[in-house]
Parts: C-alpha cells; structure tokens; sequence
C-alpha cells in the first residue's frame, strides 16, 4: 500500500516541475537534403535531449544552460557535436553517413543493454513499425514471418491460441512456447487450448495465450533471445527462447504534451471456401429412396432428411420431402455454405499521452478493440487496454522505473473448435448441396427440442442462438524497479514484479440439444499469480583496454494458480444461466497450480581492445516441482566474439564483421504435483463419493531436463552499412526429458512420468537486409529464412515411438531416430516388388495400417519484408513462406466421404447409368458375370476404378502381392466401384488427404500516407497525421492443400500438428488506419 | 532521505542473505496438491470399482459384445454388428479394466491386508477381483494376472489353467473365511453390508465358474464344483439374494442402455432390438415373460396367417394381422451365395427398423435399471447342469430345473408358470418340433435332452445376462442359433461364426507390452476372434451353403402368433383382416 501511494505521488510529479527555457531549434538533413527522423539530441553532460521529427526538425530547451555542446546521434551517421552559445538560436545540422561499426545497443536476458557487436550468441529485433496498422487481433499472429528461425502458426479464431516456436521444438510433451517478458516481468506462457481435441473428447473452447491480448501500440520493441545461449540466464523457463517486449515510454525531450492517437478499423471474411459439388443430392448410391418405408406415408416423396451423405440423384428440381417435414424441391443451393457466414469487424481505438522531463518520464495510453468474427454472435471481443510507464529519478543515484499494463477482456461466445459438435463451423463437412440455409429454420420444435439429422451434420443455427460462453479477464502485469547507482560502475537494481490474471467464464449449452438433450452449465474460474523478486548487483569498468560487464544476482520466482471448475451436467430449465438450474449437485473441481524457483546467477563478459569478448554465466535454481535431492540444479554458458574487420584493411566492401561461438546449458524442471501419487475424486455412486488412484504414475526420481546448445554465427554490415547479413548455425539437444509415458494398462497405470529421452534440434537461420534504395525513394528489404531439423534421438528404454496427437488411427507421433512429428495411418497395400496398389476382391482398397503417411516439419520457413517510401507514401508488404512438411486433412476425408466435395463427381455419371438405368449389379460391376463367367463389356467405366491396380492374393508367404498370369505379369483389375464406396474407401487410403503443407502468403501490407508538412501546418497542433489501407493475410500465393484448407490448418497449438479436422475456413482481414500526433 | 537509502540498502543485503538460506524449505509444501487425498478408504475405492465395473461389463461391453454374442440382440447397426470392435475401443476397455476398476480393487487388498480391522472387507474386494478375471480371461484367453496391477513395465500374461485355479482359490478362500459378523463394507453397493450374502456370492460364483470350464478343465471344474455345490446353504437360494449391480438415477450413474439409446434419442438403425431366435422360442412356447422382457413394436410388421375359422376345427381362412413381438436377425435379412432364394419372398426386405421389438423400457433401458451378476433362477439352472454331472445337489436335476423356471418366473413378475411347464418341449423328458426361422435352417423346437432343456430355459431366464451365456454357448453349442449371414465386407467371411474371444488390444498391448503379448499369443495359437480358448467347447463350422436344399423362407415363424384358431385373434383383441 506505501508502495502504491508512492508511486502515486510520483505520477503527478512532472507537472509540478517547472523550469527555465532557452530553446534552440533547426532542422537536420542528410547530404542530399533529405530529413532525418529520430535522431536524437542531447545535451552534453546532462539528462536533457530531443528528437527530431518528420521534417527533421528538432527543437532543445537547454535551460540554464546558455552555452555547451549538442550531441546529434543518428544511427548509421557519424556523432556530431556542435557548440552552442547563449545567441544559438537557430541550428541547421547536415549529419554525414558514417562508415564506421555502429553502436547497436540490444536488450539482453534481464534487461541488460548491451552492445550487440560483444554479444556472443544470435538475437533479433522485430521489425514492430507494421504491426499497430496491420493489426491483428491477435497480437502474436503479427510476429509472422519477423525473424528468422521463429515459427508462427497463426491461431484459427481472433482470440485463439498462437503457436510460436523458436528453433524448433525442444520438449516431446511440453507446449514449448518461448518465455514472454514484458518490461522485465516474466508472463505465464501456457496456451489456452490444452483441453481442445480432436473430435467432441475435450472442453473444445480455445482461450488463447495470455499474451496475445497486449496492444501493439504499446509496444517500443521486442527483441528475441532464440538459443539457450541467449536466455540462459533466464533460466528453466527459458528454455524455448525469450521474446522480450519493451513497451513505449516518453523519451526525454522537452517536457511537451503530446497525444498519440491511432485508429484503426477492419472488416474480417472468409477467403476460400471448399470446393463443392451441386450436381448430386442426398442419397445413397445413386438413389433417394432404398425401399417404400424411407418414402413419406403421406405424400409418397422420398424423404430427402433419411440421409446423411450427397451420394444421391442428380439435382433436377424432383420432388422431394425436405428438411423441415414440407415439400421442397431436390435442387442446387449454391450458396448454402456462403449463407451461413457474414462479415466481421474489428475496430481499435489506442490514445496515448506522453511527457517527460529531465528528471521523469510518463507515458500512458489507453486502447479500446470492438470485434467480432464471421459467424454471428461468435467470437465477439471487448478489449479495454491500459498501459503506464513511469520514471523518475529520485537523486542522482537513485531511479526508479514502473510500468503498469492493465488488459479487461470480455470474449462473447468463443467458437468450439474441431470436430465438436457444439462448433457451428464444421457444418461445411457435411451440408449436402440440396439443404439451403433456409432449410435449417426453424432449428427446434414447438418444445424447444432441436431437429435431428441423420449422421455427425448438427444444425449451425442451434450452436450459434442456444449455447453461449463468455470469459472475463482481468489481467495485470505490474514491475517496480529500483536502481541504485552505488559507485562509478557499480549499480544496485531490485525489482518486485508480478503478473496477476483472472479469468471468469461460462459455458452454457441450451436444453434440447441433439447431442445433449438435458444440457449443460459450466463455471470455471481461475487467478493465476506471478510473483518476481530480483536483485541484480551490476559492475561495469573499462581499463586499459579491457572492458568488464559483470553482475550477481538473485531471483525468487513464485506461481500461484489456484481455480475451480464447476459443472451442472443436466439443466432444469431452459435458458437459465446459473449452477443452480443444474439438477443435481455440481461437484466443485479445483485446479491449483503452484511452483517456486530460486535461483541464484552471475555473468562476466569482458572485453579486450573492443575487439575480443568473452561471455561467461552460470546460474543455479532450486525448483519446488522435483523431489528434494534433485531438485538443485546448476547451469553455465561461455561465448566468444571476434571483431575480424579490426585486423583487416578498411576497405569498401565489409565495413563491420565478426564471428561468434557460444556454448550454453539449460536446466528445466517439472510441472507441479508430479511427484506423489495420490487418489482423486472420482463421482458420487451409491451415496459415497468414490475415489480413485491417479492413473499417470508419478516419479520420486525425476530429474531435471537439460538443453546443453552450441552456436556459431558471422555477422557483418557491408558496402558502407548498405547491406547487413547474419547467419546462425545451431545445434541442441534436450536430455532427460521428463516425458509421461504410456504404459501397459496391466500395469494399474495409463501412463507415467519419466527422465527419458533426447531431442536434437539443428539449424540455420539467415538475415539479410539491404538498403537498396537510400534517397528521396527509399526501398528495404529484409529477408529471413530458417532450417530446423527436430529429430528425437531416443525415447524411453523399450518405447519406440510416442503418439502425441491423433485423428481415428491417424496420428502424429516422435518416433525414435526420426524426425519429430511422423504422420501415420492406413495406407493402400502394393505389392512388395512392383509396387502396384492393390484392392479386395470387391474392387475397394486393400490397404495396411500402421503406414508412414508424412511428415509435420516444415523444411524451411521464410519470409520477405519490403518497403518502399516517397514523400509522404509508404508502403511495405511481408511475405511469408513456409515450405514443405505434410497436413493429414480430416476435413476433406468427411467432406469426401459425404459426397459433398467436388473430388467426389468422377463416375458418378457412368454409375448412375450402370446401377440404375442398365441394372447392373456389383458382381458385373466387379467383372464377374453369371456361372462364374467373366462379365462381358468390361471395358465399359461404370463408375469409378483404382487406376492402375491389381486383385492383391496372399503368396505362399502369407504376403499379400498383386494377381499375376501364367506368365508372371500383372493381371490389372478392372473392377468398377460406386463412387461413394471410393469415397468411403478414404478411410482406408488415407494417403489422398495427405497434402504438402507447403504455403507462400501475402502477410501483411500497408499502403500509407504521411501527410505533408503544409497540409498538417494549416491544423492547428497537429504534429503528424499518417492514414493507411491495411491488410492481412490477403492472399496464398501459393499452397497445395485443396481450396479452403489452408495449409497452416491444424487442432491445436501444441506439439501434435499436421492434423487438421474441421478447421475453420480461412479469414482475410482489411482495413483503414489513422495515426495522429499533435 | 539519506536514512531510507541505508534501510534500503540493509534491506536489499539482507535478503540476498535469507535467500541463500531459506532455498528449498517451503518447496514439498508448494507441490502437494490440497485438494486432492493421501488416503482412501475400502468403501471410497470399492463405491467407484463397481460403477466402473457396471460400466464396463454390463454396459459397453455386454451393448457392444456380449448381448450380442447371446443371441439376445439382433443385428444392431448392420453388417458389422456380429463381432463389432474398434482398436481404440478395445483400448479403453482393457484401461478401465486393468486401471480403473483392477488397480483400484488391488489398492483396496494391497492397503488393508495386514489390517485385521479390514478382515472381510479385504475378501470382498478378493471376491470382486476374481469376478472381474472371470470376465476378462473368458472374453479374451490368457491375460495378465500374478503381475498386473504392479506398476511393472512389462507384465507376462497367464494361462487361462493358471488363472481359473487361481480365482477357484481365492473364492474358496473366500467364502471359508468371511465372518457373517465381523468388520463390515459400511455403503455396500451390492448387499447393504450383508456378510452373509457375500459368502453365498463366493460360493455361487465358486460354482459358476467351475461350470463353466467344466468342458476345458474337467477336474480343476469338478473340484471346486462339487465343494462349492456341497455347501448349498452357501449358495444364492432366493431372488432376494440375486447379486445385482444398479445404476442410479443422477446423470453421472445413469446406466449404459438409457444415456445411449433413450437420453439421446438415438435414431432407429443403432438402438438395440431383441434377437430374432430369442423372441422364436418365447413365442413358440406362449412364454408370459415375453412381455415383460420384451416391448412391443411401434410399428408392427403384418403378417398373412391361416388360422382355423370361428368356431370350426376344419374349416381355415387366411387372415392379416400385426404381430408386435417381433425379433431381428444377425445380418439382417442377408442370405449366403448359392441359396438362389427369391429375395421377393423375404418378408423382411424393406421393413423398417421400428417393426422389431426393443428390450422393455421401464427394466432394461431405465436409467437406474440393475445388471444381474448371479440370479436365483441362473443358481437353478447351473445347480441342475451340475447333478446332471454329478457334482452333487440335494434334489434331482428336474427339480432343479422346474425351481430354475419357477425363480425366473417370479423374477419378471410373471404368471402362469404351471401351465408353462406343461407345454411340450419344456416339461421334462418332453419334445417339441417348434417353429421354424426365417430360412428355415434352425428351429425353436427342444429335445428330450435334459441339457437342451437346462441351456435353453437359463439362455430365456438370463436375459441380458450376456457375458453369461456366451459361455454357456461357446461350452455347450447347443442353442440353435445360426452364424451371421453377410458380416463385413471387408473382412471376406461369407458368414461369420459366434466369436471365440475377443482379441487383444492392438494399441496398448501390442505397442506397449508386446513381447509379453507375442508369448500369450504363441502359447494361444494365434489372436483372431476364431482362436478357440481352452475353456471352450471345439467348434465345428457349420457349411451353411451346402444347405442349399433345406433352406427357404418361411414365415413358420410368425405362424399362429396368436393361436391356431380366428377365436383366439378375437380373444386377444387383434384387429385382423380376412383375405
């Protein structure tokens, strides 16, 4: 509380500050004359700066201050100091390009600045200038395609799950998701979509990462740390990488106002939809009725509600009992997908008001998002963000820095994800052609009970206007730092931060429901806490030509879940949203979650000449997840840097180079409770709440897992800092991985917990970024590309293979001394020598399961990023490649196998003509004819064949090879099959929905326009006005999975990619945006 | 301010220093779990190893297997039916088996052995473990045993020899040992905490498995069978004593039957309809019990019948009429290859799924309906088997079998038993031809065999009992069923026989214990549904297409519903048609 009111007095502090003026002004220009924006102003030997604008104009009040000198520091240009005199008062500066090496300072692990030529290991900084405009709701999508050996996979809903990995993945079972920290606050990075499944198994609601609700314009930087090497001081919950994200303050310019205003509206819609067919109705080989009891009584029509699948009559306006009990008409509804959809939008409103003094610094904004997605009622979000940011120093000695981010999110409505069947989506798996949308009203009976279909097809209308769900967060992320300036070199900094999150929700499904007649009521409600205590003792010195960066630190971290989760089972009555309209006492769930880590840490780097750097760390935790004598674990890094471009000629093509080698390890422990086994609650049955053992055996041996990583890396600026290339090389490998393994069942157990295990990471990333033109026209290009290779190495003794996702018997596996994520199903058998695929007598699939079917990893991932600008137009657009990996796609084995995708029409016809008109049966169809003779015009297509295969017989091995002549050759089938039968064969031959995942896609594109100074000039105040046409996620360039399923398509974040089932289709998002200053 | 930054200073040292000191002392505290338990008690565990076990075997299991496999439900969700199975579905069986019923029993005698305070307790849940084997080693052969429940990586399988002696032993044991006025099972899910009826469960089940291997280990069988036999007091002597397991009526115990096919609605081709042969022989006989095991359907199939006109014994007119009882065949109305039968005279072509009767609501698709584990009735039944092989018994086998039908009677409420026992056929030493099938291949008609007798009334008194008399079945061979006609298509059988067992599951045996998998298998001779079990009587195949010559469709079954004569239409209240 004293610490509140102190912070509180602090924040009006800078308008109580009152001082003198003396104002110098000018204008700042490159040789060509062109203005520079940025470059920043200081007063020598003070705190007092400024920045120039747009026009390159600048202005500085030095205050007392009547003569000295003005540093004017841009980056790429050499320094220039210029004196000033008390009659200075207009100063014109022409700064001059400098070919020297640049001083970049990064932020490293901890916050610690650095320049980023001694650094001994790779990081990046996000290009952040696109991301407030072409924004996503979803603020992690916008990483896309920003740095190299970042992976994103875009979440499927605006507020769902984004799945970042940072060179690949280094955990069998983990979500390995990197560490985000925000102003120095370490955040909880667990997904939101760890009880979404496959099909109806789960929760199937995604809430999405914490961390995707932080608004863009809040955001100054973000830095990502990818190797161990780069986060090892961060610790175990670093081992996935850091991305660091330092949030806006005020710079220290000359105590003005000022208001950012950014403005930005955009309209969401489908892209793509799959490819139908609209010949065919619902039917079945061909037909509409099989026999007299599936005609209506009444009027004699065939009941068009009897079927599930499109497999039907062709479409020719026939007669025909339709969906709601009235006679329709058996005919094309082209749009009836289109119909169910409309069009979203997202609007936010960001204000931000910025101040800052010699002394203090404040800056706070205030964000509003109003959206909402392209199924109505779904997905509709209200986002209150607020950030501050506050500095001041309290004596020459003593600073202090806060920040405060307070996020109030409500989620209306979230979509079920998948195959479930409360997900209103995945109806475009199944709507055959003749339904319309207006077939599906009413969706319930005059008793409030849904109408029922034949098969997994549920009435959208049913999910969108009688289930609901909301979930309220209230999210703070709060840092107090304190740094003490003890001596020259020697500094104290103590830090207190913590992140608080609180999320309320419910679920509610309406009473009448198909699926769930008595429907449900749901409350879960959590608060996670995330306490940080950190002091940091750091010593800087240079002498001689040595130079020392070294510090001491120690760190408590605490998290402290705690939730509970409550379910009403059967609903008394409708529409009453509340636990106590449940029938039955709901059972409180709770869901605790807590860790400590302590830890303790020191880093010396030092620095001879400039030109050699040597980093060493180490840190040790003591984690309260692993059994006591293990649960110490200790971990270093050591680094070496040369500057190469030191010790040869200056000259015009490399004007900066240096090598870099880095070693490091990370420890990382456990989730909590995984060492005890004990019993859990199991239902209440004869009176007696009944319990049961835990069936995943917990370990008292478990050990910490370690990621020991090496990297090596060149980075050089060439032709005069024209052109910056760096390249990564890297390699991984996590031991001990604390895996829950699946054991017999025999056992008394599902599964258990265990040090088993390693995974190999290997790779290169690129960065190549080129100026290419530098005057009035301005072109950058910055181009990133990727090669991660993930392999398991080992798994547990005795274990082969872990199936980590799975679709039916497709699933997504780590398999032992293979690639991470090997696909597999049932495939077509062949035979062993020639190949030919083979198929049962009855001219369907002969097929074997267990077969390898692809695999996830992409084989590398890229992106281009290009700006232009002149005058006042800008415009920059990002490409985003990922290449190879495969997508198992269980959307279109059902769309296929219900007859409504356009893949399913070859045959149809010929059929149609055999089954029906000639009255041929399936003996005929299958060439064999009466008294075992062959059936004559067998060369005739009567519906559909597998081209090029062969009767598989079983040898005198028992293995199964194609059907030959006397002769030895191949006898080539020629049985005919009904077209729904090839299709529901997709169950067997599941190589077909097996597609390269490979994409190239427009990412993002703004076209803007800065408005010249004379327009501004004439608005009073008005310092800057940029209007802008925005886009994302415009266009696939190119794919190869079948249209409307896009290749970043998957059922979940976590490590079980390349499945995707009842995907939603993919969305494009367009949009204005408005950015003032003044 | 100079004095704050000192304190501060002090502060910050300061709590560098606790650190180091005061790492790890809270950390088992922050780990453990609050609102989970340390302990659980025998009742706790054996509440929750019941409802699993319910569950599992007189749910999925007797749904999806074993109703099925007793001829008491016909074909149900088409061609598959016979010997539906999924890999993943044979998974999750094996885990609620082995995990959550298995392991939790194990904790219960694992924890409380040494305890005397727990004495009965303990042999209850001995009792429950090897009932929950008799199920798992008559369904799938040899299964893990000694070693199961053990937290092992890889657990070897037993034979079936070794686990039968095993389990005789501990029912044995069992039944000795239990002390009617000892410590006592408070929230008894079976018999309220009745020690006594415990001890007759042992003794009945002793019994009833000793029966049941009696074809594939004779003297293993005939001893346990004849000292369970011996001490009779000890065994179920009244339908108060049924062993019964209920579900209840909150929705978190609602049973199998009623959250699948009744909460849901379930559409017409997956809910459960009576089998074809089973309904053949109530109706044959005129048995009351048909209409309290089976429901009428709603919407009839009608029949063409000659029935001897009103008040004449000569004189027969042809007739139509509804007939509501009406059971569904295996495979529906397929037929085998080289039959050559006129499909136009198969009166079930086109017959909507609603014309065949489903099990009786109100007993067998409510939400709190109960599973019989052991019944006076079946006790009779298996009584009489066992004189007939001298095991012992106070009364004849007749006896044994009339009180076997009497119990069944009074079980479903049932009148008219006396007369019942008369009929031919069913009266002991008495024949009937009985009705004929749909193809005419087997019929309802019983020998004087008194074993005949015996398995057919125990298959009509144990309804839903289906794990049950799958045994009996796959013992005996003797009810007349046929195979499944068209099963498949894939699976390239023209008709598929009554299943053996059941094969062991693929993914988590196959993929996790598999070298102790290949050894059972090996000493099985192979993990097919076809692979006879030692306990099973040798099947012979049956060569249905070489019937040719006696198979036609006949409507026998359906003939004279009501009686032989119109007057007993108008007696029964029929609406008819005469043609």
């Amino acid at each position: 509380m004293v610490k509140l009111k102190f912070s509180l007095i602090l924040l009006f502090f800078p308008l109580i500050i009152f001082s003198q003026k003396n104002i110098i002004k000018g204008n700042i220009s490159d040789k060509s004359g062109e203005p520079l924006l940025g470059v920043s102003i200081l007063l020598k030997d003070t705190q007092i700066g400024s920045t120039s604008d747009l026009d390159g104009n600048y202005s500085i009040n030095t205050k007392d201050k009547t003569n000295g000198v003005l540093v004017f520091n841009y980056l790429g240009f050499a320094v220039k100091n210029v004196n000033f005199t008390k009659n200075t008062k207009d100063l014109d500066i022409i700064l001059i390009e400098s070919a020297e090496e640049l001083e970049e300072i990064v932020v490293t692990a901890l916050g610690i600045k650095r320049d980023k030529k001694s650094l001994s290991y790779s990081t990046q900084k996000v290009n952040t200038e696109d991301m407030a405009e072409a924004r996503s709701s979803n603020f992690l999508n916008a990483l896309a395609g920003k740095a190299s050996g970042v992976q994103i996979v875009n979440s499927s809903t605006p507020t769902g799950s984004t799945r970042v990995l940072i060179r690949g993945l280094t955990s069998i079972t983990s979500n390995n998701q990197p560490l985000y920290v925000i102003d120095g606050v370490p955040l909880d990075s667990s997904q939101g979509d760890g009880g979404v499944s496959v099909w109806n198994s789960g929760d199937d609601i995604d809430l999405g990462s914490p961390i995707s609700a932080i608004n863009p314009d809040d955001i100054e930087s973000i830095q990502i740390l990818k190797g161990a090497n780069a986060s090892a001081l961060y610790g175990s919950r670093a081992s996935n990488g850091v991305v660091l994200i330092t949030t806006k303050k005020a710079n220290k310019t000359d105590s003005k106002i000022y208001v950012d205003i950014n403005s930005n509206t955009s309209i969401v819609s489908n892209r793509e939809y799959p490819k139908y067919q609209y010949v065919y109705g619902a039917g079945d080989n061909g037909r509409t009725s099989l026999n007299p009891s599936m005609q209506d009584a009444t009027t004699g029509l065939p009941n068009v509600g009897r079927f599930r699948r499109a497999y039907g009559m062709p479409l020719l306006g026939q007669q025909v009992l339709d969906y709601n009990g009235t006679v329709g008409t058996y005919s094309p509804n082209i749009n009836n997908v289109k119909d169910l959809y409309q069009i979203g939008t997202v609007s936010t409103n960001t204000i931000a008001i910025t101040r800052a003094t010699d002394k203090n610094s404040l800056r706070l904004s205030y964000s509003n998002t109003l959206g909402d997605h392209v199924m109505d009622r779904m997905e509709e979000v209200k986002r209150n963000n607020l950030a501050l940011r506050f500095s001041q120093d309290i004596t020459e000695k003593i600073k202090i820095n806060t920040s405060l981010i307070y996020v109030n999110q409500e989620v209306n409505n979230r979509m079920y994800r998948n195959g479930s069947q409360r997900n209103p989506a995945n109806n475009y798996m199944y709507m055959v052609p003749n339904m319309s949308s207006e077939n599906l009203f009413p969706y319930k009976d005059e008793n409030n009970n849904a109408f029922n279909y034949e098969g997994d097809f549920n009435n959208p209308y049913w999910n969108l206007f009688e289930n609901s769900n909301q979930d309220v967060t209230n999210r703070v992320v709060t840092n107090f730092t304190l740094n003490w300036k003890i001596l020259k070199g020697l500094n104290l900094k103590t830090r207190v931060n913590g992140a608080i999150n609180k999320v309320e929700r419910f679920e509610f499904n309406n009473m009448g429901a198909s699926y769930d007649p008595d429907g449900l009521y749901r409350e879960i409600s959590t608060s996670v806490q995330n306490w940080n205590y950190e002091a940091i003792l750091n010593y800087t010195k240079k002498f001689n030509d040595f130079s020392i960066v070294s510090l001491l630190g120690v760190n408590r971290f605490d998290l402290r879940r705690s939730g509970t989760r409550q379910t009403a089972i059967s609903l008394l009555q409708r529409d009453i949203k509340s636990l106590s309209n449940g029938d039955e006492f709901a059972p409180v769930i709770y869901l605790p979650n807590n860790k400590r880590i302590n830890s303790i840490f020191s880093s010396i780097s030092t620095g001879y000449k400039d030109t050699y750097f040597l980093d060493i760390t180490g840190r040790n935790d003591w984690s309260s997840t692993l059994p006591s004598f293990t649960n110490s674990y200790f971990y270093p890094s050591i680094g070496a840097t040369t500057i190469f471009t030191k010790f040869i000629p200056r000259n015009d093509i490399i004007t900066f180079g240096k090598v870099r080698a880095s070693f490091a390890q990370v420890g990382s422990d456990t989730s909590f409770d995984r060492v005890i086994n004990a019993y859990v609650e199991g239902g209440n049955y004869n009176n007696t709440t009944w319990l049961q053992l835990q069936s995943q055996r917990k370990n008292l041996e478990l050990k910490p897992e370690l990621t020991s990583s090496t990297e090596i890396g060149i980075e050089t600026k060439l032709f005069n800092n024209k052109i910056s290339f760096d390249a990564t090389f890297y390699r991984s490998s996590t031991n001990n991985q604390i895996i829950p393994v699946q054991v017999t069942p025999t056992s008394g157990f599902i599964s258990k917990f265990i040090n088993a295990g390693e995974v190999q990471n290997e790779g290169i990333e690129l960065f190549l970024s080129a100026k290419i033109f530098d005057n009035k026209f301005k072109w950058q290009t910055d181009v990133n590309w990727s090669k991660n290779e993930s392999s398991v190495v080992s798994l547990a003794d005795g274990v082969d293979r872990l199936l980590i996702r799975n679709f039916f018997n497709v699933g997504v596996y780590a398999e032992k001394d293979q690639p991470f994520g090997n696909l597999r199903g049932n495939a077509q058998a062949t035979d062993p020598e020639t190949g030919t695929p083979l198929v049962l007598p009855n001219g369907r699939v002969r097929w074997e399961n267990d077969q390898l079917l692809g695999n996830a990893q992409a084989d590398w991932i890229g992106s281009i990023r290009n700006s232009f600008s002149y005058k006042g137009f800008s415009f920059n657009f990002l490409i985003d490649v990922k290449m190879g990996g495969d997508l198992f796609s269980g959307t279109m084995i059902k769309s296929v196998n219900h007859g409504i995708h356009a893949e399913t029409l070859p045959g149809r016809e010929e059929f149609l003509l055999s089954s029906i008109i000639l009255g041929e049966t399936n003996n005929e169809r299958q060439g064999l004819g009466l008294f075992g003779n062959d059936y004559a015009d067998s060369n005739r297509a009567k519906g559909v064949i597998y081209e090029g295969a062969a009767l598989g017989v079983e040898d005198a091995n028992g293995n199964w090879v194609a059907e030959r002549d006397v002769n030895g050759n191949i006898v080539y089938s020629e049985r005919w099959l009904s077209p729904q039968l090839k299709g529901f064969d997709g169950l067997q031959d599941q190589t077909r929905y097996v597609y390269d995942a490979s994409y190239v896609k427009l990412r993002e594109v703004v076209i803007g326009y800065t408005f010249q100074r004379r327009i501004i000039n004439k608005m009073k105040k008005v310092k800057n006005i940029k209007l802008s046409i925005v886009g994302r996620d415009l266009w696939t360039i190119y794919r190869n999975t079948p249209q409307g399923i896009d290749p970043e398509a998957g059922t979940t974040s976590g490590n079980g990619q390349g499945l995707e089932f009842a995907s939603f289709l993919p969305t494009r998002s367009i949009g204005v945006n408005l950015k003032l200053r003044f | 301010m100079k004095l704050k930054i000192q304190n501060h200073k002090i502060k910050v040292v300061a709590l560098i220093i606790l650190f180091s000191f005061s790492c790890t002392n809270k950390f088992e505290e922050i780990n453990t779990n609050e609102f989970i338990f340390s302990e659980a008690s025998p009742e706790e565990l054996f509440s929750g190893v019941v409802i699993n076990t319910l569950d599992l075997v007189g749910g999925t299991l007797n749904d999806q297997f074993y109703n099925t496999y007793a001829s008491y439900y016909g074909g149900k969700g088409g061609q598959f039916n016979r010997s539906f199975y999924t890999e993943s579905g044979l998974d999750g069986f094996w885990k609620k088996f082995y995990v959550n019923i298995l392991k939790n029993n194990q904790d219960i005698i694992d924890n409380y052995e040494n305890d005397p305070a727990y004495t009965n307790r303990v042999y209850i849940a001995k009792i429950w473990k090897s009932y929950v084997y008799s199920i798992l080693v008559s369904t799938f052969g040899p299964v893990p045993y000694e070693d199961a429940s053990k937290g092992l990586n890889s657990v070897k399988y037993d034979s079936e020899e070794f686990i039968y002696t095993n389990i005789l032993e501990e029912l044995k044991e069992a039944t000795n040992n239990i002390d009617v006025s000892g410590d006592i099972l408070e929230q008894d899910p079976i018999f309220s905490g009745d020690n006594s009826k415990w001890k007759k469960f042992a003794n009945t089940l002793r019994l009833k498995i000793a029966l049941r291997i009696s074809a594939g280990f004779p003297s293993l069988a005939e001893q346990h069978g004849s000292e369970a036999i011996a001490d009779e007091n000890n065994l179920v002597s009244s339908n108060s004593e049924n062993v019964t397991m209920k579900w209840g009526i909150e929705q978190e115990n609602w049973s199998f039957n009623y959250s699948r096919y009744v909460n849901l609605q379930a559409n017409d081709d997956v809910v459960p309809y009576l089998n074809f042969y089973f309904i053949l022989n109530f109706k044959t006989y005129k048995d009351p019990r048909l209409i309290a095991i089976a429901e009428p359907s709603s919407d009839p199939i009608t029949i063409r019948d000659e029935v001897f006109k009103s008040g004449s014994l000569t004189e027969k007119i042809t007739v139509e009429y509804d007939i509501p009882y009406f059971g569904r065949p295996l495979g529906g109305s397929a037929v085998v290859e080289g039959w050559d039968l006129d499909a136009n005279k198969n009166l079930l072509n086109g017959l909507p799924n609603r014309s065949y009767s489903q099990p009786k609501r109100d007993l067998f698709m409510a939400p709190d309906m109960a599973y019989n584990i052991i019944t006076y009735a079946e006790t009779n039944f298996i009584k009489a088997e066992a004189k007939l092989l001298e095991w012992g018994g106070t009364k004849s086998a007749e006896q044994y079998y009339y009180d076997g039908i009497d119990a069944s009677f009074q079980q479903y409420g049932s009148t008219g038993n006396a007369e019942y026992k008369n009929r031919d056929g069913i009266k002991w030493g008495t024949v009937s031809i009985g009705d004929r099938g749909l193809f005419g291949l087997v019929t309802s008609g019983i020998s004087s065999e008194p074993l005949d007798k015996i398995v057919r009334q125990r298959w009509l008194a144990s309804y839903n009992q289906g794990h049950d008399m799958w045994c009996v079945q796959k013992r005996t061979r003797i009810l007349p069923l046929t195979d499944q006609f068209a099963p498949d298509g894939s699976s390239g059988l023209v008709y598929a026989p009554l299943s053996e067992r059941m094969i062991y599951p693929p993914i988590s045996e196959g993929g996790l214990n598999n070298e102790a998998l290949q050894e059972a298998i090996n000493a099985l001779g192979g993990n097919t549904l076809y692979t006879p079990l030692k306990m099973n009587k040798k099947y012979t195949p049956v060569k249905w297409e070489t019937l040719s010559d006696i198979v036609e469709f006949t409507q026998d079954f359906a003939k004279n519903f009501y009686g032989d004569s119109e007057d007993d239409l108008i007696d029964a209240g029929i609406t008819y048609k005469i043609i």
